[in-house]
């Protein structure tokens, strides 16, 4: 019996079996469990922030479309009651987009919400027949707030 | 002797608490990749769909013709527009999904659906101005 220790401490397997004890698996598996759980975690939080950047998209490029089915909608009755010959006013289509309307001869300018921060500024000129559009872009809404600096976000 | 079988069963007895703790773990893991493929697929899918029916609606927006600019097959009325597109969402490389143009005087109705279960994707409602039809 003690021969074959001496055997097994000169050829080294006495020395590892004390490198691989109790507890070393746990390590191991603690390790891993912690590595799988990270990357899972990571993958899943950087698909849902992708899912929420498309679903920004659609949100933008569906409210332009509505904003500009709106534009659409108002040229052509903006075109319609001058062709009739009515008069049309600020308030003429309050009720059916949310606009306001400067009346400067025959150059119309409306701006119609794309959803909370962004507007659709239209300005068109009458010209007998039809519009002719000077002005179709998307724009900021000014809130009128003062933006807010680092210094007074830490007092 | 009996200590050496006793570390060896403590350690054995380690080794498959730690299997299965690891089976258990691998299992949550793999469903939160799964979980979070899905929601990769889904993104990138209404991403596409989006992306495709805009294209098609600055194109009928502009009184373009749909049929020549988007490849695409026309009902005999010329009123539905047909484009299929494959996995890559390239027109021509298969029919996994498919977007339809369907005009009603100066509106068109276009959808992006998946060919085999017609499940919706994305939907888009675009007018254009009177006067402005590629006829």
């Amino acid at each position: 019996m003690l021969e074959r220790n001496e055997i097994a401490a000169k050829s080294g397997r006495a020395g590892k079996r004390q490198m691989y004890g109790v507890g070393i698996v746990s390590i191991l598996l603690i390790f891993v469990v912690l590595v799988f759980t990270t990357f899972s975690i990571l993958s899943l939080v950087s698909a849902r922030a992708d899912m929420r950047l498309t679903e920004k998209n659609k949100e933008m490029v569906t409210n332009y479309y509505t904003a500009s089915n709106k534009a659409v909608e108002l040229l052509e009755e903006l075109s319609y009651l001058r062709g009739s010959g009515a008069q049309i006013a600020d308030n003429t289509f309050t009720e059916t987009a949310a606009h306001t309307i400067s009346d400067d001869g025959d150059t119309y300018s409306f701006k119609i919400a794309v959803g909370s921060h962004l507007q659709l500024s239209v300005i068109a000129r009458y010209t007998g027949a039809q519009y002719e559009i000077l002005q179709y872009k998307v724009i900021a809404v000014n809130t009128g707030e003062e933006p807010q600096s680092g210094v007074s976000l830490l007092f | 002797m009996a200590k050496g079988r006793s570390a060896s069963t403590l350690f054995l007895t380690e080794l498959i608490c730690a299997v299965l703790v690891f089976v258990g773990c691998c299992a949550i893991c793999v469903s939160l990749f799964a979980g979070a493929d899905k929601i990769s697929r889904e993104s990138y899918e209404l991403n596409n769909a989006v992306f495709a029916a805009e294209g098609a609606a600055e194109i009928y927006y502009n009184g373009s013709d749909i049929e020549t600019l988007l490849s695409a097959e026309s009902d005999p009325a010329g009123k539905i527009h047909t484009v299929y597109y494959g996995s890559d969402w390239q027109t021509g490389s298969g029919t996994d999904y498919c977007m339809t143009i369907e005009e009603k005087e100066e509106k068109a109705v276009i959808k992006v659906f998946f060919t085999e279960t017609e499940r919706e994707i994305f939907t888009l409602t675009v007018q254009r101005p009177a006067g402005r039809s590629a006829d």
